[in-house]
């Protein structure tokens, strides 16, 4: 135990030290021991595997070894408050998902600010979500399954859970067009996805459907991100749909505010290579998960903007508190 | 007090009428446009009926026999072993896992009347420290 | 193509992936609180450069190793490893205390085989059909299958049923902390964020069993200072085959209860554990020696919940449908070995998925062989001292709540559920129920508000299902049932049957 507690001393020592002489040298030598990435979900997931992926190739381009952390719980609130509130020092970093960085946080207390408390690295993924019915449903498209609940029948859209992006974008779209949408929370993209093939449920609005869409179990009607989703073409997204909603999904890296820009464009530019690089694309197809490239600057303004549309959604369905 | 099941059974009634008296503000509902039952009406049932249940069992066993107390040595006992994990389990993001987690094992064996320092003392710590360096090493769990 | 997958199998590292798999889960799985889900994420990163038999052999084998691990130290010490390892320790460690630990541990893993080997046949022959029946339970159907289990477990658990009613209740109400299933709104969190997450299982599991088993044992310690307390002799514990065989009916129904509930998403191996243990009680001839050391009280639980890895795998391999984390865990594995399942797997990966499946099968030799070495060893915990053995259960408890998340408000939920766990036990409440009612309440609570969504709150949507009608019917049956043998019990003795403890 004490040589724990000398540990901390000694830490807590250099870090001050180090603190009122200069932070220009650190971000030189960065990094001068292991990083770690928090994961905000257990592991084992597509999340936590492809960030496990990330930190190993990244380890021989930064020369010091990645570890990968899992704090599951609260739907990736618990870790991102956890990594708002660690040390900017470059050493405490987060792979995490949309509904922690602009969902969850528009629409109750979560105890960190998206925006605020963050500086984006890169987004590196983010599995499209579809608008997907059962194969013998009537609705060939979705202008027909929409038209079909504004004339009377209520349809039924099934989700991952309760207040999710992929339900706001929904509500959105019954708002503005009045249809009647009745929202029904799974626990997971799994059960919901079984739910629509069992015909429980109308509609269901998850990711991971190629398969089961091209072996002609489930019909997909559209895409809730904001671009095609390049496995269907074909298929627009809502806005192509011409209903003035998007649910983008990203898998990125972020840092606590306040961490050296110097060390921020220093993980970016390695993550970069690493994320771009044919290997790790290879390994992601097996995944079923896409590789999507954005910049820290990118992906910082989409959880901003995306954010902000929430926020005024949340706001008008009386939900913001 | 008659015994200790009318004890916990009072316990368990007073907690579950509390649960009721707190479910209108630690459970907030949000009228969102959906048909069906809102977040408040599973819970109250569930309360509800636990607070029936625990009444019944206490009035069915109104007359028979209960189980004693129990000496108070046995509880000062638990209680020791049980103040003593709780210390442990408040100093442990500062002082880390191992020397807190040898804390409780050491008060716990000397609850239990060990007083060789061998095994009170070391034998904790040892199971302690494969435990963190197992934990650490092998099974990647960052341990405070 | 079974024989081609079976040439597959011929390979060395498969045999030394499916050894050291079963080896590590066995230990693991023997540890409280840590259990198959995080064995398994464990050794993924292990896997990412293996072959993808070896590969999957291993994760495999860790599952089923992990799985009856957790009976060994519910056996030896009553402390369930795993959630599902609950039920075993009921009668386990009442034979373990009589001296048969041995026997205990040989009737486990025979029955834990028996329940494997069963559910792995059903899910080579039958596991497209099996996972199109699974799409037909929807929310209305897994509600009222949920209250038929809860039915099962307050009415033929053993013991007083309104205790096991009240039980079974404090579970579901422990169960409504944290965030609300449909609408997202947090519950009994006081503020708090950490609470959001809810009260988990596993932590509750440890506190529950392990931690409270400490206390009592702390309770029950007669005041000596020193000296050798007693400790039970070991007998022998041959177990012949006749024996197994006597139980055979109660193993195929139990291996067909934890296939079936396994295909069924999100409920778990702990629930149909119970649910065997509750039948095989009820169908014995001398109900009263469960709960006192009733070999069958171990061998059924033990059957259903080995089973539930093959059914749990149908829906998973054919649809790509996980039905929880660890199967979850495992549809990641498969992915990354590039066997994506789903309504593919079996077409385009025939020979590789076959060739699992086999392993599956065969890896019960090193089963028994591995677990009947490892019980020569293990046996011998129980003669350990209990002050020596009980400060190293706290310590393994405060690890495992804590590997859950890796956060500490779960080793407080622990500490918390290990002293609500000692005052229940002390007053003879039992606590099987209470876990049940952990497990099943959030879900219960969601499935039936679902099915309102879906039916526009018209409680006609449970008796225009078949099946869920049939569940309903079944409830009132044994609801029936009970009242009519409460009666009968009464009459005679005019002894109150829920009055006795």
């Amino acid at each position: 135990m004490s040589v724990r507690l000398l540990k901390k001393l000694t830490a807590a020592l250099a870090v001050s030290v180090t603190a009122l002489t200069a932070t220009v040298a650190s971000a030189e030598e960065y990094p001068t021991r292991p990083v770690t990435i928090i994961v905000p979900y257990g592991a084992g997931g597509t999340t936590d595997i492809s960030a496990r992926k990330l930190a190993a190739m990244a380890e021989p381009l930064l020369g010091q070894p990645v570890v990968v952390e899992n704090r599951p719980g609260g739907s990736g609130t618990n870790a991102m408050r956890s990594v708002s509130a660690a040390k900017p020092d470059g050493y405490t970093l987060i792979a995490t998902t949309s509904s922690p960085l602009f969902v969850t946080p528009a629409l109750r207390p979560v105890g960190y600010d998206p925006v605020k408390d963050f500086v984006p690295v890169l987004n590196y993924s983010g599995p499209f979500h579809g608008v997907l019915v059962k194969a013998d449903s009537p609705y060939q498209n979705i202008d027909e399954l929409i038209g079909a609940a504004k004339s009377g029948s209520a349809l039924t859209y099934g989700t991952a859970g309760a207040m999710g992006g992929a339900h706001l974008a929904f509500t959105s779209v019954s708002r503005e067009t009045g249809a009647q949408l009745q929202h029904v929370p799974f626990d997971g993209a799994a059960a919901a996805t079984a739910a629509v093939l069992g015909g429980h449920v109308n509609i269901s609005l998850v990711p991971a459907y190629r398969d089961l869409v091209q072996d002609g179990q489930l019909r997909l009607l559209a895409v809730l991100d904001g671009t095609r989703d390049p496995d269907f073409p074909d298929v627009p997204t809502l806005k192509d749909a011409g209903y003035d909603v998007e649910f983008p999904s990203v898998v990125g890296v972020v840092a606590p505010a306040g961490t050296d820009p110097a060390i921020v464009s220093k993980l970016e530019q390695v993550f970069t290579q690493v994320a771009t690089s044919a290997e790790y694309k290879e390994f992601m197809a097996k995944l079923n998960q896409p590789v999507r490239i954005m910049t820290g600057e990118e992906l910082g303004e989409t959880i901003a903007r995306n954010l902000e549309v929430y926020r005024a959604l949340a706001k008008e369905m009386g939900q913001a508190k | 007090m008659r015994g200790i099941q009318t004890l916990t059974s009072s316990l368990l009634l007073v907690s579950a009428i509390a649960g009721l008296s707190l479910l209108e503000s630690q459970i907030q509902v949000f009228s969102f446009g959906d048909t069906g039952i809102d977040a408040r009406f599973f819970p109250r049932i569930v309360l509800g009926l636990l607070v029936l249940a625990v009444l019944i069992r206490l009035f069915v066993h109104r007359k028979t026999p209960d189980m004693p107390l129990g000496y108070v040595s046995s509880w000062l006992r638990v209680g020791l072993a049980a103040a003593a994990v709780t210390l442990g389990l408040f100093l442990m993001p500062s002082i880390g896992f191992l020397a807190s987690a040898a804390l409780s094992g050491f008060v716990t064996a000397l609850a239990f009347g060990e007083r060789r320092l061998m095994f009170s003392v070391g034998l904790p710590l040892a199971v302690a420290a494969i435990v963190s360096f197992g934990a650490r090493e092998g099974l990647n769990i960052p341990l405070p | 193509m079974l024989v081609d997958a079976f040439f597959a199998l011929l390979d060395i590292w498969v045999l030394v992936a499916a050894v050291s798999g079963i080896v590590a889960g066995i230990v693991i799985g023997a540890i409280p609180g840590l259990g198959p889900t995080m064995a398994i994420a464990l050794l993924i990163p292990v896997t990412f450069s293996m072959d993808p038999i070896p590969a999957i052999t291993l994760l495999l084998g860790v599952y089923q190793g992990a799985i009856f691990g957790g009976s060994i130290s519910a056996i030896l010490l009553n402390v369930p490893g795993t959630p599902s390892s609950a039920a075993t320790a009921i009668d386990g460690y009442a034979m373990a205390r009589a001296g048969q630990g041995g026997k205990a541990l040989r009737i486990a893993l025979f029955a834990s085989v028996f329940g494997n080997i069963f559910s792995c046949l059903v899910l080579m022959m039958l596991a497209q059909p099996l996972a199109s029946m699974a799409l037909n339970f929807g929310p209305a159907e897994m509600a009222t299958l949920m209250l038929f289990a809860l039915t099962v477990i307050i009415l033929f658990g053993g013991g007083a049923k309104l205790d096991a009613a009240i039980m079974v209740l404090v579970g579901i109400c422990a169960g409504i902390i944290g965030l609300d299933p449909i609408e997202g709104t947090p519950r009994f969190t006081f503020d708090n964020f950490s609470l959001e997450n809810g009260l988990q299982l596993i932590p509750v599991l440890v506190g529950l069993f392990a931690m409270s088993e400490v206390f009592l044992q702390l309770f029950n310690r007669p005041k000596v200072s020193a000296g050798t307390q007693e400790v039970p002799e070991l007998l022998p514990s041959k177990v012949g085959l006749i024996e197994m065989w006597r139980m055979k009916t109660s193993l195929f129904l139990s291996s067909v209860i934890g296939t079936f509930i396994g295909i069924l998403p999100g409920i778990g191996s702990t629930v149909p554990a119970f649910m065997s243990y509750s039948l095989a009680r009820s169908r014995s001839r001398e109900p009263s020696s469960f709960g006192k050391g009733a070999p069958e009280g171990v061998a059924a639980p033990e059957a259903a919940n080995n089973a539930v890895t093959g059914g749990a795998l149908i829906p998973t391999l054919a649809l790509g449908i996980p039905g929880d984390a660890v199967t979850a865990v495992i549809l990641g594995a498969f992915m990354l070995q590039g066997l994506a399942p789903g309504p593919f797997l079996f077409r385009d990966y025939g020979v590789e998925v076959y060739a699992i499946f086999e392993a599956l099968l065969l890896s019960s030799i090193p089963c028994i062989i591995f677990g009947l070495l490892l019980f020569r060893v293990a046996v011998h915990v129980i003669r350990i001292q209990p002050r020596h053995l009980f400060p190293a259960i706290t310590i393994l408890a405060l690890l495992g709540a804590f590997s859950v998340n890796n956060s500490m408000v779960d080793v407080w939920v622990m500490l918390g559920a290990g002293v609500v766990g000692f005052l229940l036990r002390r007053s003879g409440f039992p606590l099987p129920p209470l876990l049940i009612g952990l497990i099943l309440g959030k879900s219960l609570e969601q499935s039936l508000r679902q099915a309102l969504l879906t039916s526009g709150g018209s409680l006609e949507i449970f008796t225009a299902s078949p099946i869920a009608a049939g569940f309903l019917v079944i409830i009132a049956l044994c609801l029936i049932a009970a009242v009519v043998f409460h009666l009968k019990a009464r009459n005679p003795s005019e002894k109150s049957a829920t009055g006795d403890v």
